[in-house]
C-alpha cells in the first residue's frame, strides 16, 4: 500500500524536477528582442564586412502612442567585422537587446560587395538556422547599402516592410536567397538579383539628403560565378521578365503604326512557351510569349469597338513586346554573355540528351544561339468605353 | 462490500419491530422515537366516539387540509354501524378514507420512515395494523425554467426539487410503459429516494444493471445533490473530465433515454444525472436538435473550434511569444512586442495573472447576489481591461487572449466538460511557458492518452471517433436532419442498432404527389 502511494509522488517528482530545472532556458521575451527587419552588409576597405540592421522602435505601432510619430520608427546599428558571424557578434555589442533574424526578410547587399564576391555571405546566411531562405535580397547600387537602412518611408513604420512588399510585388523578379543559392547550384541558369538604388522621392524636385529620398527598383544584376558582372536596366528586366515567365503584371505601351498618339495594354496573363531546334552543333531556340488583358488607355483616334481596330493594336503591341524582349535577349548574349534566361534549364529539361553533349561547353555556345521571338497579345477589353468620348464622331476611325 | 450489506440487511431485520396491539404502547414507542421532534404531530382522536386512535404525521409536510376533510371528518363524525368490525382497519382503507394512497403495515419501522417522507399514519387500538396514507402536501418550487441551461427555442420547464414532479415532467414526455422508474433509498439520515429511470428494451440491461450495482453500493450518512452520487459511481474519479452528464432539463434526460441512455433522479435536486457520456456529447446542446439541422451543425463546428481556443490558445500565446517568435507574423509581432513592451512580467506570468483575475471574477459573479455580481463585472472589465493595461501592468495582446479564451469557455453547453477545461488550461499553460510548443504537444499528447482510456459506464469516452463508429458521425460534428438519423447510436444500446427513425421520411413534394 505505502509502495504503491509512494511510487506516483517519486514519479511527480521526477516530472517536477526535470521540468523547472531544465525548463525556460531559451526563453526570450518578446520585448527583450531586437527584431530585426533589414540588414545591409557592404565591403569594408580593410577586407572585412561592415553589417547594418534595422530595427523597428517597438513603440511605433502601439496604440497608445501619445509620444508623437515625428521621430522614425526604427532605428539602425551597424558594426565591422572580418567575416559575418563576427560582425554580427560586433553588432550584439552595440544593442541592448537580443537581435533576432527569424523576420528578416530583406538582405541588401552593396555594389562592391557583389563585385567582390558573394560565396561567403551567402554560406552564413543559408546555414545561420535563424536566417530564412525566403528573405528577398536586393544589390544596392551607387552607394553603401548601409546608406540605404537610415531612409524612412512615411508610409510603413519599418522600410524593410516596404521593400519587402516591393519584392512581392511581383514587377520584380523577386529574387530570393533560397532561388539564387539553387540557380547558383544548377547548371545551364545564372541568378540574377533585384537592384536598388536611392532617388528623390519625386521627380519634380531635387533630393536634399536622405530625408526626401526614396529606394526605387532599378533593374537586376547578373550574378555570375558568385561575382557581380554585370546590370540589366529596368526596361530590359521586364523582357526577362518575359522570357522567365515570371511575368504577372506590366504595362506594354506603343504607337499603333499610322495612327497619333499612343495605346496602352495592361498584362493580366501572360504564358511562355520556348521551343527548341536540334542542330548538330547547337539549338535555335524559338520563344512564343502570350498576353491578354484590357487596354485601359487609348490616345489615338481609334474606335476600340471595331474589331478590325483591336487586330491592329493587338498587332502593334505584340511587336512592341517582340521587339523589348529581342533588344533583352541581345544584350544577355552580347553584353552579359551568361544565360541568365534560363534557356540552358529548359533545354536540359525538355531535350536531356542534347543538354548533356552541350552543357559542358554552354557558356560559349550560349551567347551563339539564335533565338527567335514569337509575340501574341490578346486584348480582352477596352475599358468602360469604346470610342474616346472626347472625340468628335467625325474624326473616329 | 456486498456481504457486509445483506448481513446489514439480516441484522435489521431481526430488529424488525412490529406494532403493538395496545395503543398506548406504540404511541409510548412513537413519542420515544420522535422525542424532541417538534415537528411529528400526534393527534388523538377517536373512530366515532368508540375506538381510540392516533393520527401521526409531519406538519409541514402534509395537507392540512385534506387531513381534515377527507381523514378525520369522515372518521370522526360519520355514523357508521359496523365499526366493531375485525377488518376495522380494511374497512376504513376501502370505505372511508377518500386517499388515493394508501396502504397498511405492521411494522413500526415503515410507520416511521412513511411519517417522515410525509405520510400520514392512522394507528388504532387493538389492531397491529397501521393505515398509511399519502396525503403529501409541502411548499416547492415552481416549475421553472433552468438557468443553467437556457434555450431559445424549446421547451422551458426544468425539474425542481421535487422527484414527484421530476418523474412527473420526465412521464408526459415519454407515455409508454416502457419508461421505467425504479426507486430506492440512498442516505442513512438522509434517506434520498433515488429514481433509475430508462426505456426498457432500448436501454442494455446490463447497462441498467450495472447503474443498479453501482448505486446499491453506496453507503452514505446523507445525499444533499446529484453530485454526492455522481461521485460514487464515476468511472475515472482522478480524471478532469466528467464521465456523468448533469442536466436539470426533462428534455434532455428524455432524448438521452430514448437513446439508450439511463437516467439517476434524486429527491431534493434538480439535477438529474445521465450515463453513459462521451466527450463529446458534452459540445451538443439540446437546442441542436430544436433548431433546424444546418444552425445545429454550423453552431457545432463553432463549439469545437472554441473547445480548441478555451484549452489552447493562453498556451500557444505563450509559447509563440516566449519561444517560437518567428511563428509569429511580423506585422503582429511588431504590435504583440509594442504592447508587451511595459510589461515588467514573462508572458507566462501574465498569462497566469491574467488568467486567474478571469476565473476569480467569473466566481465572484456567480456566488454574490446578482446586484453586486454586476458591480463586480463592472470593476473586472475597467480594471483588467483599462487600468491594468495603461498602467503597464498587462498587455493588450495579453487582454485579447484571455477575453477570447473567456468567451469560448462559455460556449461550452456542458457546465462540467466547461469548467475541466477551463481548469486544464492553467497546466497547459505551464507547459508553454517551459517548454514551448513542444510541452504543448506533449500536454496534448498525454491528454489524447488520458481521453482514450477513459470508459463512462462501459463506453469509451472518445466513441465514435476512437474507436471509429461511421455510422455514429451523424451527429457528432453535424447534426443530421432528423429524418437521416434512422438508428439510434449502436454503441449505447448494444450491438445491434435499433430503428429509430424508419428510412424515406424526406420531404419531397413531387414524390408526396406522385403517391397521393
Amino acid at each position: 500500500m505505502n509502495a504503491m502511494k509512494t511510487v506516483p509522488v517519486v514519479y511527480i517528482l521526477f516530472i517536477c524536477i526535470s521540468l523547472l530545472l531544465s525548463g525556460c532556458w531559451d526563453r526570450k521575451e518578446i520585448n527583450r528582442l531586437g527584431i530585426v527587419m533589414m540588414s545591409a552588409i557592404d565591403v569594408d576597405e580593410d577586407g572585412g564586412i561592415i553589417g547594418t540592421v534595422q530595427i523597428p522602435l517597438p513603440s511605433g505601432g502601439g496604440a497608445e502612442n501619445g509620444k508623437g510619430t515625428a521621430d522614425k520608427g526604427f532605428y539602425t546599428i551597424s558594426a565591422k567585422g572580418k567575416n559575418i558571424n563576427d560582425m554580427m557578434q560586433h553588432l550584439q555589442e552595440r544593442s541592448s537587446r537580443e537581435l533576432f533574424v527569424s523576420h528578416r526578410r530583406v538582405l541588401l547587399i552593396g555594389e562592391s560587395l557583389a563585385e567582390r564576391g558573394l560565396k561567403d555571405v551567402l554560406d552564413y546566411y543559408t546555414r545561420d538556422p535563424d536566417s530564412r531562405l525566403r528573405t528577398y535580397v536586393f544589390i544596392v547600387r551607387g552607394r553603401k547599402a548601409g546608406e540605404l537602412l537610415d531612409i524612412s518611408i512615411p508610409s510603413e513604420q519599418v522600410p524593410g516592410t516596404a521593400i519587402m512588399e516591393l519584392a512581392k510585388s511581383k514587377i520584380a523578379t523577386g529574387s530570393k536567397l533560397g532561388n539564387i543559392v539553387t540557380e547558383m547550384a544548377t547548371d545551364g541558369i545564372v541568378p540574377t538579383i533585384d537592384v536598388l538604388e536611392v532617388r528623390p522621392t519625386s521627380v519634380l524636385k531635387e533630393s536634399k539628403g536622405n530625408s526626401d529620398s526614396t529606394f526605387r527598383l532599378n533593374g537586376s544584376a547578373v550574378i555570375k560565378d558568385y561575382k557581380l558582372v554585370g546590370f540589366l536596366n529596368i526596361e530590359k528586366m521586364r523582357g526577362l521578365l518575359w522570357i522567365r515567365d515570371m511575368l504577372n503584371k506590366g504595362v506594354v505601351t506603343t504607337q499603333v503604326p499610322g495612327e497619333e498618339g499612343e495605346v496602352s495594354f495592361d498584362v493580366v496573363g501572360a504564358s511562355r512557351k520556348i521551343r527548341f531546334i536540334l542542330q548538330r552543333h547547337d539549338v535555335k531556340v524559338n520563344i512564343f510569349l502570350e498576353a491578354e488583358g484590357p487596354v485601359y488607355e487609348n490616345d489615338t483616334n481609334l474606335d476600340l469597338r471595331d474589331p478590325l481596330h483591336i487586330k491592329k493594336v493587338e498587332e502593334a503591341l505584340s511587336n512592341a513586346i517582340k521587339t523589348r524582349v529581342e533588344q533583352t535577349i541581345e544584350i544577355v548574349q552580347m553584353e552579359l554573355r551568361a544565360d541568365i534566361l534560363g534557356i540552358g534549364q529548359e533545354l536540359y529539361r525538355t531535350h536531356p540528351r542534347k543538354w548533356n553533349e552541350l552543357s559542358e561547353k554552354w557558356e560559349d555556345i550560349f551567347p551563339e544561339i539564335e533565338i527567335s521571338v514569337n509575340a501574341k497579345v490578346t486584348v480582352r477589353r477596352s475599358g468602360v468605353i469604346g470610342a474616346p468620348l472626347h472625340i468628335k464622331e467625325d474624326e473616329l476611325k | 462490500m456486498q456481504p457486509s450489506n445483506s448481513s446489514a440487511d439480516e441484522s435489521q431485520s431481526s430488529q424488525q419491530i412490529f406494532l403493538d396491539s395496545n395503543l398506548v404502547v406504540n404511541e409510548r414507542c412513537l413519542q420515544q422515537m420522535f422525542l424532541h421532534c417538534s415537528d411529528v404531530v400526534f393527534r388523538k382522536f377517536r373512530i366515532h366516539g368508540k375506538n381510540d386512535a392516533i393520527l401521526v404525521f409531519v406538519d409541514g409536510l402534509v395537507d392540512n387540509q385534506r387531513i381534515d376533510q377527507m381523514i378525520l371528518k369522515p372518521l370522526m363524525y360519520d355514523n357508521r354501524s359496523a365499526l366493531a368490525r375485525e377488518d376495522l382497519v380494511l374497512f376504513i382503507k376501502e370505505q372511508i378514507v377518500a386517499v388515493g394512497q394508501a396502504k397498511t403495515t405492521s411494522d413500526l419501522d415503515v410507520v416511521v420512515a412513511g411519517v417522515l417522507s410525509g405520510e400520514t399514519a392512522i394507528i388504532m387500538d387493538r389492531t397491529t395494523t397501521a393505515l398509511i396514507l399519502d396525503v403529501k402536501g409541502w411548499m416547492m418550487r415552481n416549475v421553472e425554467e433552468p438557468s443553467s441551461e437556457s434555450v431559445i427555442r424549446g421547451p422551458r420547464e426544468g425539474f425542481n426539487e421535487n422527484i414527484r414532479t421530476n418523474t412527473s415532467l420526465l412521464r408526459r414526455k415519454i407515455k409508454s410503459p416502457k419508461l421505467k422508474l425504479e426507486s430506492l433509498k440512498i442516505g442513512d439520515t438522509s434517506n434520498t429516494e433515488i429514481v433509475i429511470a430508462y426505456l426498457e428494451g432500448i436501454a442494455k440491461e446490463s447497462l441498467v444493471q450495472e447503474v443498479r450495482e453501482r448505486l446499491k453500493q453506496i453507503e452514505i450518512d446523507c445525499v444533499l445533490e446529484s453530485g454526492y452520487i455522481e461521485e460514487f459511481i464515476e468511472d475515472a474519479p482522478y480524471s478532469p473530465f466528467p464521465t456523468v452528464q448533469n442536466t436539470e432539463r426533462p428534455d434532455v434526460v428524455a432524448a438521452n433515454l430514448q437513446e439508450g441512455r439511463v437516467a439517476i433522479m434524486l429527491d431534493n435536486t434538480p439535477f438529474a444525472l445521465i450515463v453513459p457520456i462521451t466527450f463529446w456529447g458534452g459540445l451538443i446542446a439540446n437546442e441542436d436538435y430544436y433548431e433546424r439541422y444546418w444552425v445545429g451543425s454550423v453552431i457545432r463546428f463553432i463549439r469545437f473550434g472554441a473547445l480548441l481556443v478555451t484549452l489552447f490558445l493562453p498556451a500557444v500565446y505563450v509559447a509563440l511569444t516566449t519561444y517560437h517568435q518567428e511563428m509569429i507574423p511580423t506585422s503582429l509581432l511588431l504590435s504583440i512586442a509594442a504592447s508587451r513592451d511595459p510589461v515588467p512580467f514573462p508572458a507566462i506570468v501574465e498569462a497566469l495573472i491574467m488568467e486567474i483575475t478571469f476565473e476569480g471574477l467569473r466566481e465572484a459573479g456567480l456566488r454574490l447576489p446578482r446586484q453586486v455580481g454586476q458591480a463586480v463585472s463592472i470593476v473586472g472589465a475597467l480594471v483588467i481591461g483599462q487600468a491594468a493595461v495603461q498602467a503597464g501592468i498587462v498587455s493588450a495582446a495579453m487582454v485579447i487572449v484571455v477575453a477570447i479564451t473567456g468567451i469560448a469557455s462559455f460556449t461550452i453547453p456542458n457546465f462540467s466538460l466547461g469548467i475541466s477545461l477551463r481548469i486544464l488550461r492553467f497546466p497547459f499553460i505551464f507547459l508553454a511557458g517551459i517548454l514551448g510548443l513542444y510541452g504543448v504537444t506533449v500536454g496534448v499528447m498525454i491528454t489524447l492518452i488520458h481521453l482514450c482510456s477513459l470508459r463512462s459506464f462501459g463506453i469509451s469516452y472518445l466513441a465514435p471517433i476512437a474507436p471509429m463508429k461511421l455510422s455514429s458521425w451523424k451527429d457528432i460534428f453535424v447534426r443530421a436532419p432528423w429524418w437521416k438519423m434512422n438508428l439510434r447510436p449502436e454503441l449505447i444500446t448494444g450491438s445491434k442498432a435499433s430503428v429509430r427513425i424508419p428510412k424515406g421520411q424526406k420531404p419531397d413534394p413531387e414524390e408526396g404527389e406522385g403517391k397521393g
